[in-house]
């Protein structure tokens, strides 16, 4: 008969926010594989009940520190379905350009601070940073390159709060973008080699059946709108969204998890975040970033989620070479007496939104009042959408590694967690593992 | 956010956020921008340490050789509103947590050590840490934000802080004129 193994990891360390991981194995049996997330619930959807609309972007903003453009644009959006509200297209630019900034963020954090260390056999950045001193600092100015495009569009890096309803509170100076143009140019090819260098990492042999979800926009790389990507050549609408995921609680987790529900009304994990992107859109990134990935031979399709790294760097590249190309766009003063916002009369209707927030797919529902106060709403973020999927992985990989020594199924389970790049935050916060064997 | 003169290199860095007793940094800084104190020094209103970095990693070795760093963070101790003045390194880590405290559990000090590590340091980094209390004793809950305590104590240890370094901004000031 086995010997129960128990085992307790207390912290998981690279992923944003916090909880826990428990494990259970008896023998060769995985008895439990709970991604436990524990952190009090934020209540952010019953906050904004009976808030004006204008508090809306402001308010989901603070869900999080590094995704909050991500907030902000699926809640406007949203309430600008409702209102009747196309904005212009200079000002629809300025906001996809926003949001690659949020992208070139998070993504180059988690790439070089968070995610390269496990490939280089370094416990953290500072270890890396030891090791490869050149390629953190490139890391470190291209995130700062991200931050000031968000300073100045969003007002300032962190929670920012120039985006309204119908627009921005205050469109930028053309001379602020233009300024931009050569960092850009710069950071682009930075953001290649940033990629080269990952290029021919080892990646740990470990597939999945993944059922991945993105947004697929008609003839762009999908940002900020598009239809929901449920299968190689199946589309849907967001009337539908929910109909088809389905959020649902589970005992160890006071963030909701959520399943896809096929029209043969089967239920399965999905994938959402950079990996699915490619996977329904890698023929719609920018020249250099779609060269980039035949380069680098990146193909989501072999179901690899380590080499998720790569595909944020791929991201980071399409993310500046799309900024560049909307701020060259917009040298030719368009954005001259422009109005900052459409404006608009409140009526009560209910209105929703999905964009790709740097770690997957962010869904937004409304409902408001004649007066535009907030009835109700429904936020469903990328993390909460993930946590069923990484269970499910965890399993995966327990069922190859089951014998290893604690420690060692510990490292692996963290590894394998921070390549969905979590943010705990978000669905609610921290990682602990605890392994019990019986 | 930056005052006007650019004369000296002496940057302040306020690090923290509008939540609770985290924000006493930019708080200093808020009085830093009084005219009251002919402050010369350059301001900066950052949310988390990295971004400190990020400033440095920009920075060209001629700037950096003649900078001068003053860090504003609040850090963890019972004696609400004491002020703490370390220069890097000697700064001990029960009183600036390696995580715990910060987004991204990055903390000050892991990126103080991230940018040693890549030498994009000055040579002169000078923390102040403003005691606003101690978190909760249990781990479960050390992400929750320490609540803003508007105590007289506070609010003299952030006037203290902003004096002393236009104080010393100043002084620094005067002497490259001479």
């Amino acid at each position: 008969m086995s010997q129960p193994r128990s085992i307790r990891v207390p912290i998981l360390t690279r992923v944003e926010g916090e909880g826990a991981l428990n494990i259970r194995l008896c023998g060769s049996r995985i008895e439990q594989i709970e991604l436990n997330i524990y952190e009090p619930p934020r209540f952010f959807e019953a906050l904004l009940r009976g808030r004006p609309i204008e508090d809306v972007a402001d308010i989901t903003s603070r869900i999080c520190g590094i995704c909050p453009i991500a907030y902000q644009v699926t809640a406007v959006q949203a309430l600008e379905t409702i209102l009747g509200i196309r904005i212009p297209e200079p000002i629809a630019a300025l906001r996809r350009l926003v949001y690659c900034a949020e992208w070139i963020e998070s993504h180059v954090l988690h790439i070089h601070l968070l995610h390269a260390p496990d490939f280089f056999d370094c416990h953290s950045g500072i270890e890396l940073a030891r090791k490869f001193p050149d390629q953190v600092k490139r890391g470190l100015k291209l995130k700062q390159l991200g931050n000031r495009i968000l300073e100045v569009l969003g007002g300032r890096a962190i929670h920012p709060i120039n985006i309204a309803i119908g627009g921005f509170y205050r469109l930028p100076k053309t001379s602020q973008l233009t300024d931009l143009i050569p960092e850009l140019q710069k950071a682009l090819q930075e953001s290649i080699d940033a990629a080269r260098w990952l290029g021919n990492l080892p990646f740990p042999d470990f597939t999945a059946p993944y059922h991945y979800v993105s947004l697929i926009d008609a003839d762009r790389y999908p940002i900020e709108s598009g239809r929901v990507a449920i299968g190689p050549d199946q589309t849907i609408g967001l009337e539908i969204f929910e109909t088809h995921f389905q959020e649902f609680q589970v005992p160890h987790s006071t963030a909701l998890q959520s399943k896809f529900l096929g029209t043969d009304g089967a239920s399965t994990e999905y994938f959402v975040g950079p990996m699915a992107r490619l996977y329904h859109n890698q023929e719609r990134l920018g020249p250099q970033a779609k060269r980039l990935a035949d380069e680098l031979r990146f193909d989501a399709r072999r179901c690899n989620p380590y080499q998720s790294i790569l595909a944020r760097a791929i991201e980071v590249v399409h993310a500046f070479e799309e900024a560049l190309r909307i701020v060259q766009a917009l040298q030719d003063g368009r954005l001259g007496g422009l109005a900052p916002r459409v404006s608009s009369e409140p009526h009560a209707g209910i209105g929703m939104s999905a964009t790709e927030a740097p770690r997957g797919l962010i869904f937004h529902r409304y409902q408001i009042d004649d007066v535009g106060n907030v009835v109700f709403a429904k936020i469903v973020p990328p993390t909460s959408q993930n946590q069923a999927r990484i269970e499910a992985d965890l399993r995966l990989l327990l069922e190859q590694i089951h014998r290893d020594s604690d420690p060692s199924i510990a490292l692996a389970c963290e590894r394998l967690v921070r390549c969905y790049d979590p943010c705990i935050s978000c669905s609610t916060h921290f990682l602990k593992v605890n392994i019990q064997r019986e | 956010m930056r005052s006007e003169s650019r004369e000296i290199p002496y940057e302040v860095f306020g690090i923290g956020s509008a939540q609770g007793a985290d924000q006493v940094g930019w708080r200093v800084l808020d009085r830093l921008l009084d005219p009251w104190h002919c402050n010369p020094a350059r301001l900066h209103r950052l949310e988390t340490p990295l971004d400190l970095l990020g400033f440095a990693a920009a920075l060209g070795i001629d700037e950096r050789a003649t900078q001068t760093w003053v860090l504003l963070d609040a850090c963890l101790g019972e004696s609400v509103g004491k002020v703490h003045c370390w220069r890097w390194p000697a700064v001990p880590e029960s009183a600036l947590p390696v995580r715990g405290v910060s987004s991204h559990g990055i903390g000050l000090i892991d990126a103080l050590r991230l940018g040693q590590e890549l030498g994009i340091l000055p040579e002169f980094v000078w923390i102040y840490g403003i005691e606003i209390g101690e978190p909760q004793s249990t781990e479960s809950d050390r992400s929750h934000s320490i609540d803003w305590v508007p105590c007289a104590r506070l609010h003299a240890a952030i006037a203290k802080c902003a004096s002393n370094i236009a104080s010393r901004s100043l002084a620094m000031q005067i002497a490259s004129n001479h």
